[in-house]
């Protein structure tokens, strides 16, 4: 034991402990930062008007209020739905249904928030390009095209 | 070492029985039979010399010395306490500094911004398109894309 410590050996406990704490401080710092082990839920929902309204699907259970508010319909449909890993660098398609889909690039991270652009698509279609900054647990939504008697709403988040 | 090396040995140690002696004697000269005499009474006052002396008051000596070995036990104990608050803080102190110095955003207060999403920028392809955002109540965001057409409702979504 006294070969390999170049220290005196009163000196051993501290550094020890240093080493360890400093070790365990970094690593969950750089955990933080890098957001490891996050994905991102992607969703296209059919807003409707109907009377009475429908209850939304339990997976829709979170959001059903903050839709209503914002598109002023009353009833929701998960059309489908498409959950990834997220990691900075990375460019994925998220396609939830076969008509309404995404491509999100993941343009750099923050402590909370990733940087992204995000591509949707009405088929073959470039509708719309945004470029955000998408924090967990806070909704992108983006308002697509009509289709039939609703209003289709496509869902991001990170998770 | 030869047998007759043994026997002497075993002799000189009073080993043998008193057959074996005598024979054994009988070929040894006086010079062997005055050197073993010699050995016997050194051995027998290397013995009494080596006797622990008996001591006056041994109870006392023993309680004195268990006294001292407890003394310098609990010696002991505040310095390991002494050298793990010192550990701790120093260790602390060390993570804190190396922290600081790599990653010195790990120390900044989070501002609110950072837990709402945020639209930078959002356009739409097709000029016949607008694109507006806002905020949505769930700290999060809308783009409202107003313009784009419909889907026929006989076209399939899903």
């Amino acid at each position: 034991m006294r070969g390999w410590w170049p220290f005196p050996s009163q000196m051993r406990l501290p550094i020890l402990s240093a080493f360890w704490i400093a070790l365990i401080t970094l690593s969950s710092c750089l955990g933080t930062n890098a957001q490891a082990g996050d994905r991102i839920w992607s969703a296209v929902v059919l807003a409707t008007r109907e009377n009475p309204a429908k209850p939304p699907p339990a997976r829709l259970a979170d959001f059903a209020g903050p839709l209503q508010r914002i598109f002023g319909y009353n009833t929701f449909y998960l059309l489908g739905e498409k959950t990834k890993d997220i990691r900075a660098g990375t460019e994925d398609w998220l396609v939830p249904s076969k008509r309404i889909f995404m491509k999100v690039s993941v343009l750099g991270t923050s402590r909370a928030s990733y940087h992204t652009r995000v591509d949707l698509y009405d088929g073959k279609e470039l509708l719309v390009t945004a470029e955000a900054r998408l924090a967990r647990d806070a909704p992108l939504y983006i308002r697509g095209p009509a289709w039939g008697k609703g209003q289709l709403i496509a869902i991001l988040e990170v998770r | 070492m030869t047998d007759r090396d043994a026997e002497w040995l075993r002799w000189m140690d009073g080993d043998l029985d008193s057959e074996a002696t005598a024979r054994f004697e009988k070929t040894l000269g006086p010079e062997a039979i005055a050197a073993r005499d010699s050995w016997k009474n050194a051995r027998a006052a290397l013995s009494d010399a080596m006797r622990p002396a008996p001591l006056e008051f041994p109870d006392f000596l023993n309680a004195r010395i268990l006294e001292t070995i407890e003394r310098d036990r609990s010696a002991r104990q505040p310095r390991l306490i002494r050298n793990l608050i010192f550990g701790g803080f120093g260790a602390l102190a060390a993570a804190s500094l190396l922290t600081l110095l790599l990653l010195p955003e790990a120390f900044r207060p989070r501002s609110e911004l950072e837990f709402i999403s945020q639209v930078i920028s959002a356009r739409a392809s097709n000029p016949r398109v607008s694109v507006s955002t806002f905020k949505s109540p769930d700290r999060g965001v809308v783009v409202w894309v107003e313009g784009a057409d419909a889907i026929p409702s006989e076209e399939e979504v899903q």
